[in-house]
């Protein structure tokens, strides 16, 4: 339902409050994503995180009436996000050659005991896996295996040749698969 | 299959568990003050209405000391002005004068 409200006020021409309201929905529903996106380029532990995501909120409020409805909502967000990381990455580029650590945080829901064990275990382990990536290759991942984009969509984000992100895509899984083997 | 639904559930626990910065204060003052104008072509405007306006002032500023000075040579002891002060005050009176009502004539007199 919300969805297509979306849909329809996106597609419609942009006055102030309808400009308000779709950035409600934004940040109702992909302010998550949008952070999680931004821990995956810097640290989400360092001072200037913060700031970086209330400015990439900003980014996304004034160039709302850029975004073209033909094209994929989600691959133009995540286009801000990163064009914006890597901006804040090229001017503080010292401060941040030490890898990013890996999370030990996942949230907890209603399930048995038990299950969340293994729960937990398997995803300690999808973990360690995505964290030994290398940055775009966690990028591509996300893009990929969460939000279910088109090739050609993550190719656009990332400024990437077709063929190369999808050998990168299929070695990913590759070797995610190898160690789920076990578990799974 | 299950691979892929365990990647998904992955990374929905990952971003559940992502602490999000509150909306900012700052921010939320920015979004109300989206009105704004951000394009290059209503920056462009605004600079010519302001550099106008500018323009104008400067201008009144330069023409007033100007006469000003003009004035001061010509009539460097006031009289002049001081005449003309006393015509208009006595033009105003009469304009007055004249759309005032007659008197009521008083009938005691009478």
């Amino acid at each position: 339902m919300l969805k297509e409200k979306f849909l329809v006020l996106i597609k419609s021409s942009f006055s102030k409050d309808k400009k308000d309201e779709l950035f409600d929905y934004i940040w109702k529903n992909y302010r998550r994503r949008i952070s999680f996106y931004i821990s995956n380029l810097i640290p989400s532990y360092l001072p200037q995180f913060e700031d970086l995501f209330q400015d990439i909120m900003l980014k996304i409020y004034r160039n709302l009436n850029t975004f073209h409805p033909s094209s994929s909502f989600k691959a133009w967000v995540y286009s801000i996000v990163r064009n914006h990381c890597l901006d804040f990455l090229k001017s503080h580029a010292e401060k941040f050659k030490a890898p990013l650590n890996p999370s030990e945080e996942f949230a907890g829901d209603r399930k048995s005991p038990e299950r969340l064990v293994i729960e937990k275990d398997i995803f300690k382990k999808i973990d360690f896996v995505i964290q030994s990536l290398d940055t775009q290759d966690r990028e591509i991942a996300y893009l990929r295996f969460y939000e279910n984009l088109k090739y050609r969509e993550i190719c656009a984000i990332l400024n990437l040749d077709m063929n190369a992100t999808k050998a990168r895509i299929r070695l990913i899984k590759i070797k995610l698969q190898k160690k789920l083997r076990r578990v799974l | 299959m299950r691979f892929k639904k365990q990647i998904k559930k992955y990374y929905q626990s990952r971003i559940e568990a992502q602490k999000i910065p509150e909306l900012d204060k700052v921010l939320q003052k920015k979004i109300n003050m989206g009105r704004v104008p951000k394009n290059r072509k209503d920056l462009v405007l605004n600079f010519i209405f302001h550099a106008g306006i500018i323009i104008c002032f400067v201008f009144i500023l330069i023409v007033n000391s100007n006469s000003v000075q003009s004035l001061q040579k010509l009539d460097p002891d006031n009289q002049k002005s001081y005449y003309v002060q006393q015509k208009f005050k006595q033009g105003i009176e009469k304009i007055k004068n004249y759309f005032r009502p007659n008197p009521v004539p008083d009938k005691k007199e009478g």
